[in-house]
């Protein structure tokens, strides 16, 4: 019951931020000195007739409420319009870089995680012996290293060394997206290895220094079972919460990585966009990673309660 | 991992050298138009994509035959004031409305606390895409985005810490004597609070100075001719194939900078917080009589 209310009113607020997000950047990019007729001619030459009927086909005549319910209307339904310097549906734009940014995000995580974990557990348990030291540094130094520059610096390197492997621009087949998206994804997931490695070390000393883990070795338990079963369950969960706002977050942290290696991903369209003024794409792209980040955090606040019954929800 | 200051100074190594590097940059970038040996935006065809350390030209030059350590060290000027400028935007508007905040709690409170958290909601990064989207790219509103992404945190610090400092007796003794509220708040809690709060700023310019260069980079900051690092690292990055110096000094400067600010800040917070700091005076009280040898002499008997 708890639950079901907290969970109702998670999802007003959602909607509520969102639908503010969207008003207010639909309002002020219509408010900002561009013309939205302006982009939508572009090249071509301007004569009364022409701006008569592009007005009409996008609807930039209408006041700016009908335009935004307008707008909504059709997000609603799937419809996300026409992009004002092409005039390509919107929806297929989006699908069609969907797959590199969902790959990046989940490759990343994925190795992140993993090697997070892994290192954080193996530092814990050499806890104050040189390896530990050695992992716990390369973690401090890896979380203050700005992920544009690394990504740079990796370019330039594997221009210079490797120049046999293609991992810029556009692909054909799955191998050479997997191909594509290998090596941005090591670079993002070396900000999951730097705070969620030090995290899972920390819970770590923490559970193995508690007293239920004295009572399992006084029971005799094998080590690895106090380790692994005990004290790792413990330790677990808030890594698991972190790293969930981690995900939720990688989604705007990509659009760098895209830029830096020239990947046809959703960030790019957006900065693009952006550069263009070519609002319609601008409003569903912000609106599209906003929706993603809350909906991952929300999904990441119940699971919490779910793995740990003490968690009050409120 | 928190290291701890045991001398008790605040001129540990660590600190001496990030310090002086620090202070030596922001020199050279004060004085860049009297240090650059060129005029950072003058153009020559006859010497384009010289290499690194050919004649008169340290760090070589772009494809327009700009000398890159000019452009490098006067864009410098750029990218710590934006930094300098985004801090102070926290300072300026996140401190006083924590205090505010905090000391009057109310409808005002709960009000910008929403807005804060609604805010907050959004990934700092998005946030600036999406003020940049709707005010405009350039230099301007590059900082105002990067600015009050980081205006919800402080706020809240300050809220908190004031909340605590109001229960103070020193507190209660300036308002029996019937000083105003903004005198109390500003006089005397403010320099109280201000000190925690000061390695994190100090850490914020570090942060500030990636994020700006991280928009420049993208295109949607500082806009041409002017130039900070990160239209540098663009540049670079668009000339890769002709040269990588273009991309390899300006990135190196960017990292050596940031970590130099890291480290420093870090020294400041290690000093500022008593508690991870040992207590000189007891130490050389210690070593001159001896305490320790006394101890064990008497456990032997």
């Amino acid at each position: 019951m708890k639950r079901l209310k907290f969970i109702i009113k998670r999802l007003i607020s959602m909607i509520v931020i969102m639908l503010a997000v969207s008003f207010l950047v639909f309002v002020l990019l219509r408010m900002s000195d561009t013309d939205p007729l302006t982009v939508v001619i572009g090249n071509n030459q301007s004569t009364p007739e022409l701006r008569q009927a592009l007005a009409e086909e996008y609807h930039l005549n209408e006041p700016v409420h009908i335009q935004y319910l307008r707008w909504l209307k059709g997000v609603l339904v799937g419809d996300f319009g026409k992009d004002y310097v092409d005039g390509q549906d919107i929806k297929g734009l989006i699908m069609s870089r969907l797959p590199i940014t969902f790959g990046l995000v989940i490759m990343s995580s994925l190795i992140g995680i993993a090697v997070a974990v892994l290192l954080g557990v193996t530092a814990a348990l050499r806890k104050g012996k040189p390896s530990d030291a050695a992992l716990s540094g390369i973690m401090l130094v890896l979380s203050g290293a700005p992920s544009f520059l690394v990504s740079i610096l990796v370019l330039l390197f594997m221009t210079k060394y490797v120049p046999g492997y293609s991992f810029i621009g556009t692909y054909t087949n799955f191998g050479e997206f997997l191909q594509r998206i290998t090596i941005p994804s090591i670079i993002m997931s070396l900000l999951f290895v730097a705070m969620l490695g030090r995290i899972t070390r920390s819970n770590m000393i923490n559970q193995l220094q508690s007293p239920y883990i004295t009572t399992a070795i006084a029971k005799g338990l094998k080590k690895s079972s106090v380790t692994y079963k005990h004290a790792f369950h413990n330790a677990v969960i808030p890594v698991i919460t972190v790293a969930g706002y981690m995900i939720a977050g990688a989604i705007g942290s990509s659009v760098i990585v895209e830029q830096v290696f020239s990947l046809p991903g959703i960030g790019g369209l957006l900065i693009t966009a952006i550069q263009q003024n070519n609002f319609p794409v601008v409003q569903i792209l912000v609106l599209f990673m906003l929706g993603v980040y809350l909906v991952m955090s929300f999904i990441v606040d119940i699971l919490y309660t779910v793995l740990d019954p003490r968690v009050d929800l409120k | 991992m928190k290291r701890k200051n045991k001398t008790g100074t605040f001129f540990t190594p660590v600190v001496i050298v990030t310090g002086l590097f620090l202070v030596l940059i922001v020199i050279v970038s004060l004085f860049s138009d009297v240090i650059a040996p060129y005029d950072p935006l003058e153009t020559n065809v006859t010497d384009i994509y010289e290499p690194a350390f050919s004649e008169g030209h340290i760090f070589g030059t772009d494809g327009l035959g700009r000398d890159l350590f000019s452009r490098l060290i006067c864009s410098a000027k750029t990218s710590i004031l934006n930094a300098i400028l985004i801090v102070a935007i926290e300072v300026v508007i996140g401190v006083p409305l924590g205090l505010i905040c905090g000391w009057y709690r109310g409808p005002l409170d709960s009000i910008v606390m929403r807005i804060w958290d609604v805010i907050s909601a959004i990934p700092p990064l998005l946030l600036s895409f999406i003020l940049i989207a709707v005010f405009g790219k350039g230099m301007m509103t590059g900082i105002a985005a990067i600015g009050i992404s980081y205006i919800p945190l402080t706020t809240k610090t300050a809220r908190s810490m004031i909340m605590t400092e109001k229960k103070a007796v020193y507190v209660e003794a300036a308002r029996s004597m019937g000083f105003s509220d903004a005198r109390i708040i500003f006089v005397h809690i403010l320099p109280n609070i201000i000190t925690p709060m000061i390695s994190q700023f100090t850490l914020d310019i570090g942060t500030a100075i990636t994020s700006m260069a991280t928009l420049s980079f993208l295109g949607l900051g500082v806009q041409a001719p002017d130039a900070d690092w990160g239209t540098l690292l663009r540049d670079g990055m668009a000339n890769l194939y002709n040269s990588t110096t273009l991309l390899f000094v300006p990135a190196i400067c960017v990292i050596a900078v940031t970590v130099s600010i890291n480290l420093f800040s870090d020294g400041v917070q290690n000093y500022l917080d008593p508690s991870s700091r040992k207590l000189p005076s007891f130490k050389k009280y210690d070593k001159k009589h001896s305490l320790k040898k006394l101890a064990a002499s008497s456990e032997e008997a």
